[in-house]
């Protein structure tokens, strides 16, 4: 008998093959499986909260089979439970469940809820996989499964090409992200001689760090330093991390992944997948540590995607779109706290902000559906009109602003307290000076989005009203969790030093506390001011006209309004060099093997076969000639 | 029961040959007849290799269910099957493909009995490879196996079908001719006192440590290699592959790719590998190389075919690089992911042509440019054959996965750039096979399309089911498989790691 955790995994994979097998004639039967699927989950998790409480880093639970192999190499799947993957455990089923009812909601009437529920199901497997997993190659084998959920779900309006293209789009990006992720798996493996976490943990003695000489590949292949080999495995498996967390220069697919029903951007864009390359870090933190310079490479790269995803953020107008760069923010966040050695306060940041962020996206859902367009400037004044939404938006803002008080500013005053007290591998600029400025930046567009959407004269057309019980319920609860998370760690010593130590993977540093002090208070609101306060003279007081400074800006804003052009140059690249690449093959192929050597060939037997022919005349006098002539040589020859 | 597991093999063999003769005799306007003949032997033939699967003692291991009944023995030759590990995935392959093909092929209305005879015929050629442990017997069934194809395709058959057909059958025929030359050299080589065919007596000659002398197997060696290659297919002997596909009849496309190309690499690794290793230890570093031309190249071209046959034709030639790939790299694992995937690429090629044959019968196109939108029309097509795309693409949960996955870890240690080429070519597969989807059934759909009826009826859906729920269970579960096909590979690695030992490599 397969004990609770296994239950948690594997009940959403029988929800999706159910409702494919037949249940999706029934959409509320199909609805209420998939719910009810992800609801156990979420209830068997909670068991074990009190045991990760009192256990501490211990492991809570581990059941492993043998999944394939031959010959001494043998590939296993499991089910790991310890304090980090219990604390995604809940994210995942706990927002994924409120998500779940929210979609009931949201996509009521839609010809397609019940694939769309089973699509559901899909993700809440794959994703569930991924926090099992206790070596790489089961990690390995979910994250495709997370990438292709999310491919579908992206296309679930199939009909629509722009939907299929951001859809291809995931999935391509994703892939030549894994593309690294699994050249780095081979070498850890090779090298650790295991893919299981705690063995490679084992594994990484002193003598073994210490190695001058490191043979990556075999005979055939490449000899390195132990810290070149940190630092380039470390790396490679990092592109996994910037596809699925969609950092910079992998981050292209998340804004177009808007595609998708809103449910899918709260739950896959926003609050669980992305952060899945965040967990894959905490989780491989010890092979990071070691080497400064991978431990520099991501904190380096996690704070240029939160600035550089926050400028364009400023410029957007399409409500969620603003939502997803804000994401890719937030997400440079915490891949930055990780280089810097926070993986409790990216783990942090990483829960309040499904908190939040799901809230904000489902509040946009709601709007979307209530005014019908994507486009703020199509909306405003609509607080008065749905005042539920308005005010779990509002909160949930401010949250993500780091308003004093409210889970993001405990969790992000974590992150900013590290940079404040950088390691010595830190670039001054980008660590310390830049994540302010995004802090700034991130006050100013949310508050730019709130005043365009909520305040100011109707530009809406039609007549919205609020949202269903069913889509505003959760939206309250997720609100309740973003204002409240923080506060229990406040009153409550105890929880907030359990909840950092079960983050914290061995052997981590020491992480900095945030005090509630005046200073840190006073900061927070100075940042918080400085960018809603523009917003707000420049969007709801109209004293400055936007328009003039994006003429005073000029190639700055249209750097910022074109993402920074790395979207044209991906397409140029796929359209120019790999395109003609590949034309370049076929014609090799038509030309060379086909033309040439194979008809070539044909042409060849064809000719001497002709030539052959004609001397197969009929004549016998023709024959004697031949015959003599042949017998002349032969005696020629042979004198 | 036991007098059936007692024949097992020679009953595999003797079926659809029988069933070959009986369909002369069978009424050719009775076509249901035929057709319910076709789909109740390869079911029975479908039982027989699940009855092989399940009784192959993988404790023991070695070759098992052996019979040998002398034919000639003045010339060494004699009937003689057996099976190992992988010879045992590889008769499944056949069962399940062969019952899938009967009855897709039960949508043929033109000469349905002709067709059914070719079929069988094919068939019993191919149970024979897979099972014969006799050189001579093993190259009657390789031939025996062919020849149907030309027929198939060039009555049957649809764009440019002539000139497909001559390509493919030239090609074949001119590749089996280098490898007779290589197996008749074998034969002659003095490896045994007695010149035998008799596989088992050669394998233990080599196994004593009195193999041919290197120079010799280094001559030998490329012989068999290009003459199994050539219907592998490796680069750059693939061109009859794509064409080929395209104007086969979708049931024979099915056999075609779904069994027929894996005998090339089958038979690279029951003969080349196993009686020449020290040959195969010069050589496999060239397979190495080249299978990266396979995989790369191969998926480039897919990229810009606007015929689906052409995109799945081209993609198949970059699978095979995996195959080859896994096969050079000689490690337990490289080469049981191999075989792996020649059965896990055997089942979806087969799915994929099967669907785009149900589709094409209605729409008598398959070019890009044309379709679009077909989801909305047959859901459940498109469905099976998104999964089919991404079992294609190596998608976790489909067997193609876990067997590529074999292949690139088992060959890392061994060929590093060939082994990251290959894992590009993952990012390569998905472009093309995500595209050609997107153009045929995502989208707006054309008013031309709006007739088109979906598979509704059990018989049209069984063969789809059969396929993907045998690519599903081994893709959820490889264990099973890979446990079992590794009591056949370890013997044959170890081999050519002894011979790579002994010659200092």
């Amino acid at each position: 008998m397969p004990s609770g955790p296994w239950f948690i995994l594997f009940l959403p994979l029988v929800s999706a093959a159910l409702i494919a097998c037949g249940l999706h004639r029934n959409w509320k039967l199909s609805a209420a499986v998939s719910i009810a699927a992800v609801w156990a989950g979420f209830f068997i998790t909670v068991m074990y909260v009190p045991d990760a409480l009192s256990a501490g880093e211990g492991v809570l639970f581990h059941e492993s089979f043998r999944w394939a192999g031959a010959g001494d190499i043998e590939f296993r799947y499991g089910a790991l439970i310890d304090g980090l993957s219990l604390m995604m455990l809940l994210v995942v089923t706990g927002v994924g469940g409120l998500i779940h009812i929210y979609a009931l909601g949201y996509m009521k009437g839609d010809p397609g809820i019940s694939r769309f529920f089973a699509f559901l199901s899909l993700f809440i497997f794959s994703m569930l996989g991924i926090v099992f997993a206790d070596n790489l190659f089961q990690i390995f084998i979910h994250w495709e499964l997370v990438g292709v959920s999310s491919f579908l779900l992206i296309g679930y309006y199939y009909r629509k090409p722009s939907a299929n293209d951001a859809a291809n789009k995931a999935f391509l990006t994703n892939r030549v992200g894994d593309f690294g992720f699994m050249i780095g798996i081979l070498m850890a493996f090779y090298a650790l001689g295991t893919a299981d976490f705690a063995g490679m943990a084992a594994a990484m003695t002193p003598e073994f760090l210490a190695q001058d000489i490191f043979q990556v590949g075999g005979a055939n292949g490449w000899a390195m330093s132990g810290e070149t080999f940190l630092w380039v495995t470390g790396g490679l498996l990092l592109m996994g991390v910037m596809g699925k967390s969609a950092q910079f220069p992998l981050h292209v697919w998340l804004p177009d992944a808007m595609e998708g029903p809103t449910p899918v951007s709260a739950l896959i864009h926003a609050a669980t997948m992305v952060a899945a390359g965040v967990f894959l870090l905490c989780r491989l933190f010890f092979l990071y540590m070691p080497s400064e310079t991978a431990m520099s490479i991501i904190a380096h790269m996690g704070a240029f995607t939160a600035f550089f995803a926050a400028t364009i953020a400023t410029t957007q107008f399409d409500i969620k779109r603003i939502l997803a760069f804000s994401t890719l923010s937030q997400l440079g966040y915490m891949v930055m706290a990780v280089g810097l050695g926070g993986t409790d306060a990216a783990m942090f940041h990483l829960t309040t902000h499904a908190f939040f962020k799901a809230c904000l996206f489902l509040g946009a859902g709601a709007v979307i559906h209530a005014v019908h367009t994507n486009d703020i400037r199509e909306m405003g004044g609509l607080r008065k009109v749905m005042p539920i939404t308005f005010w779990t938006f509002f909160i949930s803002t401010l949250a993500l602003c780091g308003f004093p008080g409210l889970s993001g500013f405990w969790s992000k005053d974590g992150i900013l307290h590290l940079t404040a007290h950088p390691p010595a591998y830190a670039d001054t600029f980008l660590i310390t000076v830049l994540p302010t400025v995004t802090a700034v930046l991130t006050s100013y567009y949310m508050f730019r989005l709130i005043f365009m959407t909520w305040f100011g004269e109707a530009r809406y057309h039609g007549k919205p009203h609020e949202a269903p019980p069913s889509m505003w319920s959760p939206l309250v609860v997720l609100t309740g969790l973003a204002t409240l998370t923080g506060w229990s760690f406040f009153f409550n010593a105890e929880t907030m030093e359990a909840f950092r130590s079960i983050t914290r993977p061995a052997g981590a540093p020491e992480p900095h506390y945030v005090h509630f002090d005046m200073p840190t208070i006073l900061h927070a609101l100075e940042i918080f001011t400085l960018g809603a306060g523009a917003a707000w003279v420049a969007f709801h007081k109209k004293w400055i006209d936007p328009e003039k400074i994006k003429t005073a800006l000029g190639p700055i804003h249209r750097l910022f309004d074109n993402r920074w052009y790395v979207d044209d140059v991906y397409t140029w690249i796929v359209d120019n060099i790999q395109q003609n690449f590949a034309r370049l093959c076929n014609l090799f192929d038509q030309l060379v093997i086909i033309k040439t050597l194979v008809n070539g060939s044909a042409w060849t037997t064809r000719a001497s076969g002709a030539l052959a022919a004609r001397y197969q005349s009929g004549s016998v006098r023709a024959y004697v000639l031949l015959f003599l002539a042949g017998v002349a040589a032969m005696l020629a020859l042979n004198l | 029961m036991s007098l059936i597991l007692d024949h097992l093999l020679t009953l595999l063999i003797l079926l659809p040959a029988v069933a070959t003769a009986i369909s002369f005799f069978l009424p050719a306007s009775n076509k249901s007849l035929i057709r319910t003949f076709g789909c109740v032997t390869s079911g029975v033939c479908l039982l027989l290799s699940i009855v092989l699967f399940l009784n192959y003692d993988q404790t023991l291991g070695d070759f098992q269910f052996l019979k040998k009944i002398p034919w000639v023995p003045d010339l060494g030759i004699s009937f003689q099957v057996g099976v190992d590990g992988i010879s045992v995935a590889m008769v499944l392959l056949t069962g399940v493909v062969y019952m899938a093909g009967s009855l897709a092929s039960c949508f043929i209305d033109k000469r349905v009995k002709d067709f059914y005879i070719l079929l069988h015929a094919l068939v019993a050629g191919v149970f024979g490879v897979f099972v014969s442990l006799d050189l001579f017997f093993f190259y009657f069934f390789f031939e025996l196996a062919v020849v149907p194809m030309y027929l198939l395709i060039g009555y049957w058959g649809s764009s440019n079908r002539e000139y497909a057909t001559m390509k493919l059958t030239l090609y074949l025929t001119a590749g089996a001719v280098v490898a007779l030359i290589g197996l008749l050299m074998l034969y002659f080589s003095g490896l045994t006192a007695e010149p035998t065919f008799d596989l088992l007596i050669l394998r233990e000659a080599v196994m004593s440590g009195n193999g041919l002398d290197l120079a010799t197997q280094e001559l030998l060696f490329p012989l068999l290699l290009v003459g199994f290659a050539t219907i592998a297919p490796m680069w750059p002997l693939h061109s009859w592959s794509p064409g080929g596909h395209a104007a086969a009849p979708a049931a024979a496309s099915m056999m075609h790719a779904g069994v027929l190309m894996k005998l090339g690499s089958y038979a690279i690794i029951r003969i080349a590998l196993t009686l020449l290793p020290e040959g195969a230890v010069t050589w496999l570093p060239w397979v190495a190389v080249l299978c990266c031309f396979n995989i790369i190249y191969g998926g480039y071209i897919a990229m810009t075919q606007r015929d689906m046959k052409f995109v799945i034709g081209y993609s198949s030639s970059s699978h095979m690089g995996y195959v080859l790939l896994g096969i050079a790299s000689c490690t337990v694992l490289s080469v049981n992911g191999a075989v792996f995937l020649m059965f896990a690429h055997g089942v979806m090629t087969a799915l994929a042509f099967s669907l785009i044959g149900f589709f094409y019968e209605q729409t008598h196109t398959r070019m890009l440019d044309d379709l679009g939108g077909l989801m909305q029309q047959i859901p459940f097509v498109g469905t099976l054959f998104l999964m089919t795309a991404m079992a294609s693409l190596g998608l976790p949960g489909f067997a193609n996965f876990a067997s590529e996955l074999m292949v690139l870890v088992g060959s890392w240690e061994r060929y590093p750039i060939p082994t990251i080429l290959g894992i590009f070519g993952l990012v390569i597969g998905a472009t093309y096979l995500l595209r050609m989807f997107k153009e045929s059934f995502f989208g707006p759909m054309d008013e031309r399309w709006s007739e088109l009826r979906d598979a509704n009826t059990l018989l049209e859906r069984a063969p789809f089911l059969l396929l993907l729920g045998t690519l599903m269970l081994f893709g959820f579960y490889p264990a099973p498989l890979t446990d079992l096909i590794a009591t056949g590979v370890a013997p044959i690695v170890e081999m050519i790691q002894s011979a790579e030992a002994a010659l200092g490599v």
